[in-house]
């Protein structure tokens, strides 16, 4: 049961940037998998919720030269189910695989999983990895970001009355990328702690881990490390050590314990090497 | 033996799968309230104001209710520690502390978010080995005025508010000649039953004082005598009605809301009021389930012979006692698990925590100190240098066996030994695919169960053939999908000698016209319903055979049934066809003989008595039951993350009615347990508050959990004298042995010894990466 | 506050005035009396919600009423007259996977989604379009060989 509001759904742009000139408090709602979660516990609702589903602009994944631009609204069902994203990244196809369950899939947007910023969202650590850019599009212009720039903190965007437009990914040929989670049950559960694993064509990695800090956790030294040495038992445990000393993930987490998410790291980063080739089954435990 | 007719799809199967079974959701009235429930935000305070006034005045508020309106109505099941809403006190998060009434809910939301109130927090507890501490907060400072119906043995002064104690033998004797003792303490955690379905009732009160209810309960007789007494008004006054429940596993027995909805509805006389939980409130305001911390000290031979036993159970009970009292008990004289140990000291405590309270959930008592004992056997085991499964043999219960009750164990009483060695052969015969980063382990457990009941929870039923020859049939036992009226056809139609499509059972109960039975709980339905219906198909044959030979002109005595006729049994061509006389027979010339064929059945449990209060013993378990569970798993060794290959049973049926049906009650308990073995632990916060009241993170076993699962399950049929057709109960025993089989695989798996519940993919990577065990 | 929307409810069009709060699954259970469909979490968690919105298996729970506005639902109840329902029917039959049947509606509508996507359907199929939905009764052992049978 929700507390009251009223709801719109305009079907162009300038339609929408009135209406968050108009209202103080109004409330972007995508495929509402977050909002109307959130809403549903709350005391109060936003006085407007102004639906974006209608927005051709931000609908539909697209291939350009060395790009791909990928609609806010493109639900994780399609991501899934595009050919382009499971032939150039393994890991947003993978992670699209693991997410939610069906259901939330045809719902859910990508948008609005960025937009969210929850630390271990799935698309915040493939995005990140990927080196990633955002558009987006204000009552004036588009402008284009890193995602690392534009995803700051814990559910923080810089989004001020403007909606995210795409995302955008430079595909280089050879790159090679691989997603892990940990998760409690088999079914559907969210991450305890995730990764993303990026090989690019000059053989420079670039790894992000999710749920063990506000934001998409990278350590360059790691990257480094992975870049530089010879991959074997005696680099995880050099790893390990870096990971131990530099991260610190919230005792209070019902989850997982900091322990624990620590050691995963560098668990579910073989099992991305694994994945993509670089390691065999001879490093393990 | 008797062929008992196979059924090909349970009766209601039709309408749960288009959508068409109405559960208590489904059912609304015009006119009818909403009730929505301001609750406790504190795990333990005093209410000091409430401010109403300003929510009364609210546009479409009906009614709003407080703990100030409560004059003298307390819930005393067992002991009267309960009011249907919290008055001057909460000891819980989520008690309830208001109610608004209105025709709309929106409106009704907004009022319940605008009243105010005044708490001053109170320190709390949520763990019994906290709570009894001598510092500890006192929950109920006055226990000792409470009403009790039954003597808990409470402590007082503390918040032991049920002491069950066992002793048989010479206990300090046994310790003495021990080659070694060995002492382990085991957890199992609070957990969640989680039906699909969570708590909704609607009740309304006439003008003449009758209540009428609609709920979602397991035991629409105990809710009828619990409001009755509540208001002091008769039984006959309150009528308690219940259809379809979308699960109940315990958590719907007892009383949980319906007392909170009949009592807000007597504000509001002839209107239909609903209260209907949503997720959240069926997690942290109904009834919650185990919640045991268990010790165990055993004293054994070097040969592996058990020679005593000192065990000492704490049950985290939560804010009020009634619900748990029983299962105290039942942990406490099943501690010992299926073997015969002649030495037994054992203290089993209720113990107030400020959380929701417990309640029976299936397996009652029993998974709790399966955990620790079938763990403290396989310790045990290791620690000797002995095999386990020769420990479990040397010490079993068998024919001629004294019980730890006291009671003597027969052959009838069911086949343990061949249902271990029938598990331990198919463990020992999968062959297990290795797979890198991976290490498997195969564990084993043995069980035993039995019911714990007030000795007279009688059951009924009543039968009547119709004019064409069809039988109507009624018995107590609520349908919750355990398949108990598929079941009762089956009985019905195989005592009747009649085709199923002629016997018809009803679903739905209703107090004022359904044959009495106490609760849908304890797997006793089957046994103690289907007893109830062989007694009134009895007695409905003896009124066939009566008009019978009314109609022959023979001798009563001298007739035989066989279903659809009666013949004279030394000359088969003289009978009379059951259709023709089942309503009396109808001779051409329009005169009557015979009467309608209506009879009414009941079965009561022989010779139950309370338990001895100084050596806990007596014949308070009316049947047992035996097997043993197994189960395969696989772990990753650089997550911790389980899969489970195989999972198994066997167990003594007695007679099975309905292979398919049976299957899936193993199944289906065995699949419940798991979430409590891995996954499934309610957790509360420094304050006191439950902070995974969701599926977000309250985790259950979902399909691909099981998907790449084989199950086995293998009968037993050594016949219960009792039940209908030899058959005992089996819908909780799924349960009781999965936790430690899957401790014992791990343990086997690794070498790690883990005590504590859920078996979490973390404990198990976090201990097997530790020096020595870790107590997380 | 409501307005009207129009949308098409099991091949039947309603044109119907709906506060802006409600949510889809309260829209067919408390005013259209469309009862099949369950809520047992209303947090997309459980899947006993689950309908086809525009071909495609959501939960209703959160979804709101005026997002279907032009668009169309099938529920439970309107799948009774289809031919995989009654094939879906036979198999859950067959291998008792309903038990306390409050589930049910909900596998029902991904099993039949799931036929909508492919005729044959695979593990991965299959675990894909159950993966979401909870049940606390079978151990869902009786709903995967069900769900198996049609392959
Ligand atoms: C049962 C369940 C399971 C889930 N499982 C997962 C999981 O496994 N992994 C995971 O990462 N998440 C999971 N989620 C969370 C959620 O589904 C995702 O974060 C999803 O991608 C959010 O997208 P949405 O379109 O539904 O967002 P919405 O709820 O519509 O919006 C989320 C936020 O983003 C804003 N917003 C949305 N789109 C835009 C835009 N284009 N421009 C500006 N602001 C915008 C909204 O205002 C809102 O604040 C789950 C949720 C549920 C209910
Ligand atoms: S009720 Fe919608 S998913 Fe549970
Ligand atoms: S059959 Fe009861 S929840 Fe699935």
């Amino acid at each position: 049961m929700f507390n009251p509001f009223v709801y719109k759904r305009p079907n162009n742009l300038e339609q929408v940037f009135t209406l968050l000139d108009q209202n103080e408090d109004v409330k972007i709602i995508a495929g509402g998998t977050d909002l109307l979660v959130k809403l549903r516990e709350a005391d109060r609702s936003p006085e407007l919720l102004v639906d974006i589903k209608d927005l051709e602009k931000l609908k539909g994944i697209k291939k350009n030269k060395n790009e791909i631009k990928i609609g806010a609204l493109t639900t994780i069902t399609e991501i899934k189910e595009s050919k382009l994203i499971k032939d150039e990244f393994d890991a947003l196809y993978q992670a699209a695989s693991q997410f939610g369950c069906y259901e939330i899939r045809n719902r859910a947007t990508i948008g609005g999983n960025v937009v969210h910023a929850s630390p271990g969202a799935e698309f915040g650590v493939v995005l990140f990895a990927l080196n990633a850019e955002v558009e987006v599009v204000g009552k004036r212009d588009v402008k284009r970001m890193p995602i690392k720039e534009f995803l700051y903190d814990v559910g923080s965007v810089k989004l001020n009355n403007e909606l995210l437009k795409s995302i955008i990914i430079k595909n280089k040929p050879d790159l090679k990328s691989s997603y892990h989670r940990i998760s409690r049950v088999k079914g559907m559960d969210l991450a305890l702690v995730n990764a993303a694993l990026v090989k690019d064509d000059k053989a420079q990695y670039t790894s992000y881990f999710g749920a063990v800090a506000r934001t998409p956790y990278n350590n360059n030294k790691v990257d480094e490390l992975l870049s530089q040495s010879n991959l074997n038992k005696a680099l995880f445990v050099k790893i390990q050590k870096i990971v131990d000393e530099s991260i610190s993930p919230r005792a209070t987490s019902l989850r997982a314990s900091p322990e624990y998410k620590k050691k995963m790291v560098v668990s579910l980063l073989k099992k991305c090497l694994r994945d993509i080739g670089e390691i065999g089954d001879d490093i393990d435990g | 033996m008797v062929d008992i007719p196979q059924v090909e799809n349970r009766i209601d199967a039709n309408k749960k799968i288009s959508g068409e079974a109405e559960f208590i959701d489904d059912i609304s009235f015009s006119n009818m309230l909403h009730a929505l429930v301001l609750r406790s935000p504190h795990a333990h305070a005093e209410i000091l104001a409430i401010d109403i006034n300003e929510v009364q005045k609210l546009e479409g508020i009906e009614k709003v209710i407080t703990g100030r309106d409560i004059k003298d109505e307390i819930i005393n099941i067992d002991i009267g520690d309960h009011y249907p809403l919290a008055v001057d006190k909460v000891r819980f998060e989520g008690e309830p502390v208001a109610v608004v009434l209105a025709q709309d809910k929106w409106q009704a939301k907004k009022a319940l978010n605008s009243i105010k109130v005044e708490y001053n927090v109170l320190p709390h507890t949520v763990k019994a080995r906290e709570a009894i501490k001598e510092d500890s907060p006192l929950i109920h400072p006055d226990q000792d005025q409470y009403n009790r119906h039954l003597d808990t043995n409470h402590h007082p002064n503390s918040n032991i508010f049920r002491h069950y104690k066992l002793r048989k033998g010479n206990i300090e004797k046994a310790f003495k000649k021990a080659d070694k003792v060995i002492e382990n303490r085991f957890d199992y955690p609070q957990r969640s039953h989680t039906q699909m379905e969570t708590h909704g009732a609607i009740a309304k009160w006439t003008s003449d004082q009758e209540m009428i209810m609609y709920a979602s309960t397991q035991s629409p007789f105990f809710v009828r005598t619990a409001i009755a007494d509540m208001f002091k008004v008769k039984a006959t006054d309150i009528i308690v009605k219940s259809g379809y429940l979308g699960g109940g596993f315990g958590g719907k027995s007892d009383v949980s809301i319906e007392p909170l909805t009949a009592f807000a509805a007597r504000f509001v006389p002839n209107k239909y009021v609903k209260l209907k939980l949503t997720r959240e409130e069926a997690f942290n305001a109904s009834l919650i389930a185990r919640g045991a911390e268990v010790e165990l000290k055993t004293a054994v031979r070097k040969d592996g012979k058990i020679l005593g036993e000192k065990a000492k159970i704490y049950f985290s009970s939560g804010a009020y006692g009634s619900t748990s009292v029983h299962i105290v008990t039942a942990a406490g004289h099943n501690c010992t698990g299926p073997y015969e140990i002649d030495n037994i000291e054992v203290d089993s405590y209720g113990v107030y925590t400020n959380t929701p309270p417990v309640g029976a959930f299936r397996g009652y008592g029993h998974p709790e100190v399966h955990w620790a004992k079938e763990r403290q056997i396989h310790i045990i085991a290791n620690e000797l240098g002995l095999d386990e499964d020769e420990i479990r043999i040397k010490n079993m219960l068998k024919p001629g066996s004294i019980n730890a009750l006291g009671q003597k164990i027969e052959k009838e009483n069911g086949d343990l030994l061949g249902c271990y060695k029938k598990i331990r052969e198919r463990l020992d015969e999968i062959e297990i695919n290795q797979k890198p980063h991976k290490v498997y382990g195969k564990g084993i457990a043995a069980i035993m169960k039995s019911p714990v009941m007030p000795t007279n929870s009688a059951a009924s039923a009543t039968l009547r053939f119709n004019e064409e020859g069809t039988v109507d049939i009624a018995c107590s036992g609520s349908e919750m999908g355990q398949g108990t009226k598929t079941a009762m056809q089956q009985i019905a139609s195989a005592a009747l000698k009649l085709p199923l499509d002629k016997v018809k059972i009803k679903e739905d109960i209703s107090t004022d016209n359904s044959p009495y039975g106490w609760q849908t709980i304890g797997s006793t339905t089957t046994w103690k319903a289907g007893r109830a219906i062989m007694d009134a198909v009895r007695k409905a044959i003896d009124k066939l055979k009566e008009n019978a030979s009314l109609v022959l002109d023979v001798n009563k005595e001298d007739l035989e049934y066989r279903g659809n006729k009666i013949v004279l049994s030394e000359n088969e061509d003289l009978f009379v066809n059951t259709d023709q006389i089942c309503f009396g027979y109808l001779h051409d010339n329009g005169l009557v003989k015979g009467e309608p064929v209506q009879t009414y059945g009941t079965y009561m449990p022989k010779g139950l008595t309370y338990t001895d209060p100084k050596t806990g013993q007596g014949n308070a378990a009316a049947e047992w039951t035996f097997g043993a569970q197994g189960v395969v798993v696989e772990i990753d060794k650089e997550t911790g993350e389980l899969k489970l290959l195989n999972m198994m049973m066997a167990i003594d049926a007695g007679k099975v009615i309905n292979p398919k049906l049976a299957r899936g009650q193993v199944i289906g308990g065995m699949v419940q347990e798991m979430g409590g073995a891995l996954t499934e632990e309610l957790r509360y916060g420094k304050d006191g508050q439950m902070r995974n009241n969701s599926f977000t993170d309250y985790k259950i076993p979902t399909p691909l959990d099981l998907y790449d699962t084989d199950f086995d399950v293998y009968f037993f049929e050594t016949p219960e004298p009792i039940g209908p057709f030899g058959a005992r109960g089996i819908a909780e025993h799924g349960t009781v042995g999965i936790a430690p089989a899957f401790g014992n695989a791990i343990s086997n798996a690794l070498g790690i010894e883990l005590f504590k519940l859920p078996l979490s993919n973390q404990k198990i990577f976090l201990n097997m990466n530790k020096e020595g065990d870790l107590y997380v | 506050m409501a307005k009207t929307i129009n949308t098409i409810i099991n091949n039947e069009k309603h044109e119907i005035e709906v506060p802006y709060q409600m949510s889809l699954l309260e829209l067919l259970r408390e005013e259209l009396n469309m009862t099949g469909t369950k809520e047992g979490c209303g947090n997309g968690e459980c899947g006993a919600c689950t309908v086809l919105l525009d071909d495609l298996p959501v939960r209703s729970c959160i979804i709101l009423a005026h997002e279907i506005d032009q668009k169309e639902v099938v529920t439970i109840e309107g799948l009774k007259n289809t031919g995989d329902y009654e094939k879906i029917k036979e198999v859950f039959m067959a291998e008792d996977a309903v038990q306390c049947g409050f589930c049910t509606p909900g596998f029902v509508m991904a099993v039949k989604a799931l036929l909508n996507r492919t005729k044959y359907p695979n593990d991965q199929d299959i675990k894909e379009a159950l993966g979401g939905h909870l049940c606390r009764c079978t151990g869902y052992e009786a709903i995967h060989k069900a769900v198996k049978r049609l392959v």
